[in-house]
């Protein structure tokens, strides 16, 4: 099989091109964004009187929302829009003043630092906000360089929503923010956040509808020592399996990773949501939920378990001269080992392995694991979880599980 | 560099390779309109980093090195915690594909894991060294290794049972 001249031939040319025009305005774009944001870092102490005086306004986006090409459809119901906003000098001139208190309304004491003068340090929604009816505000000052209307439709619960990229003094935020009772803020820099390093924010926003979907939103609740759960089912302290009484459970597999009985997978339905978990107590702590599919769940909960066999685990460890393998952080207790088995797909040259059976400590039994070291120094792991079919088995030998691993692979 | 030189530069590079770009990022993700979002990320970079690029003839690596790290990015988003525990996002819905989009090869692409899906990519279509993958996405040479034999059989087993 020749993959470079498959890969040549079978992968698609796929549509049309973003025309070479746009491509090029977008890259102006955050050339303009980045020397702006450049300028503001190394002028701080040039704008911070500016800074005092423009935060005790405000403005209102109501005037840039009726004015701009950016406005999207004005029914709430009509669904997500990504047109972009006008460049941003359209946006910055004339903004009505009203009085919106915000967190800010005074000058900075002496002792005030630079980084005080950072608009997320004076007040978490300080850049742009809903008013208590539903008008969108932002700070005097406050650029909007891109806009999308109604990401999200909530039905009662959100009652209008919007994506902005604001700048203020060379910073450039991504704010998404619902008005209702039940809104909320997000709020991402994409300079700073590692999170949307290297996405640009019509991606942002268009993801932003399936996060904020009532559909995909997990449950939550306090249990009966106020701790706020989330999801259909936990564990409790004392490693007790804990269902929400208002969960009606559809399906449910016990015990899926084998791990002493505290791994569960749960098909339940809360306030007419379906949602699929997979969750266990110690050793994994283990945790997957979404809503439920279009196909089988007992499916879903094989390809899950099957997904933890092949994780790489990110244990550290050290390797002894005579490859004797040890955890560094004690958590993890070798109790047997066979040094470089044979397993020739699982080392190239000039690597070695162990295979070695753990023991957490928590009295939850053994399991085994495939260690790779190269030099004497660990290179990667694999932890064998006992397969569901093998529930209730007698607990391998390493020894069976290398013959199983030669005879059978992963 | 005059803007109008940069801005010619650019226009040829984009013009040449954007294709090949954006194949190589469906390739990653399996769905168009998240290739072309990928790549459109690379080159509004590359047009900010253009001077310097331009200069030391790195402008693919420097292109392939944002589109797969940003399909990465996109998988570690705190937020889309409705895929805790799993690398990548649903696979796409085979019947909402394009005829043209059909492809043995994209069928079994998209029955990989995302990771052994780029470690593939990586490096039987771009050349790059079992450390050079690593590098690229971030994990370890052994994980490479891993992820590489897994995925070529997985792959190997998948186009013989379509050919079938």
């Amino acid at each position: 099989m020749n993959l470079k001249e498959l890969f040549e031939t079978q992968i698609p040319v796929g549509p049309e091109h973003t025309p070479l025009p746009a491509r090029i305005e977008a890259g102006r774009r955050a050339l303009r964004r980045r020397r702006g944001y450049a300028a503001g870092t190394t002028s701080i102490a040039a704008v911070v009187t500016l800074a005092v005086l423009t935060m005790v306004g405000n403005g209102d986006l109501s005037a840039d929302r009726d004015s701009s090409p950016a406005t999207a459809s004005e029914s709430p119901t009509a669904g997500p829009t990504y047109t972009p906003a006008p460049p941003d000098e359209e946006l910055t001139s004339a903004i009505p003043v009203a009085n919106w208190a915000g967190c800010v309304s005074g000058p900075p004491s002496d002792e005030t630092s630079e980084e005080e003068f950072e608009p997320e340090r004076r007040c978490a929604d300080d850049m742009a906000k809903y008013g208590t009816e539903g008008q969108l505000k932002r700070r005097d000052g406050v650029q909007v360089s891109r806009r999308v209307d109604d990401p999200v439709i909530d039905g009662d619960a959100v009652e209008a929503s919007v994506a902005l990229e604001l700048i203020y003094d060379g910073h450039t935020k991504w704010y998404f923010l619902e008005h209702g009772e039940h809104g909320g803020v997000l709020v991402a820099d994409p300079v700073k956040d590692e999170a949307v390093a290297g996405m640009s924010f019509d991606t942002w926003a268009k993801q932003l509808g399936p996060l904020t979907d009532p559909g995909h939103r997990y449950p939550e609740m306090k249990d009966a020592e106020g701790v706020t759960r989330v999801g259909t089912a936990w564990y409790d302290q004392d490693g007790e399996l804990m269902i929400r009484e208002d969960a009606e459970e559809i399906d449910r597999v016990d015990d899926p990773l084998a791990y002493d009985g505290r791994s569960v997978a749960l098909a339940a339905e809360v306030d007419g949501t379906e949602w699929w978990t997979l969750l266990s107590g110690d050793p994994g702590q283990h945790w997957v939920m979404e809503p439920a599919g279009d196909g089988d769940f007992r499916d879903w909960v094989d390809t899950q378990v099957r997904e933890l066999y092949t994780k790489p685990s990110g244990f550290r460890l050290t390797v002894a001269e005579n490859g004797e393998i040890k955890f560094e952080d004690g958590l993890l207790e070798v109790v047997d080992q066979i040094t470089n088995p044979d397993l020739d797909w699982f080392t190239e040259p000039g690597e070695q392995s162990a295979l070695i059976m753990v023991d957490s400590g928590t009295g939850s039994g053994q399991h085994p694991m495939l260690v790779r070291t190269r030099n004497h120094l660990f290179d990667g792991a694999i932890e064998l979880v006992q397969s569901p079919g093998r529930r209730g088995q007698e607990e391998e030998t390493l020894e069976q599980v290398l013959t199983r691993l030669q005879n059978e692979g992963l | 560099m005059r803007r109008a030189e940069r801005e010619a530069a650019y226009s040829a590079y984009v013009a040449a390779r954007q294709t090949h770009w954006r194949r190589v990022a469906y390739a990653l993700c399996g769905d168009w309109h998240h290739a072309e979002d990928l790549l459109q990320i690379a080159l509004t970079k590359l047009y900010v980093a253009w001077p310097k690029l331009a200069i030391d003839g790195r402008e693919d690596a420097y292109v392939r090195q944002i589109i797969v790290r940003a399909n990465i990015d996109e998988y570690r988003r705190p937020w889309r915690r409705e895929r805790i525990g799993v690398e990548g996002p649903e696979p796409v819905a085979r019947e909402e594909l394009a005829f043209e989009d059909r492809s043995e090869l994209m069928d079994a692409l998209r029955d990989l894991s995302p990771m052994q899906r780029k470690v593939v990519v990586l490096r039987h279509w771009l050349g790059l060294s079992i450390e050079e993958t690593a590098t690229e996405l971030k994990i370890s040479a052994g994980t490479v290794k891993s992820h590489n034999a897994r995925g070529l059989e997985r792959l190997q087993s998948l186009i013989t049972e379509e050919s079938r």
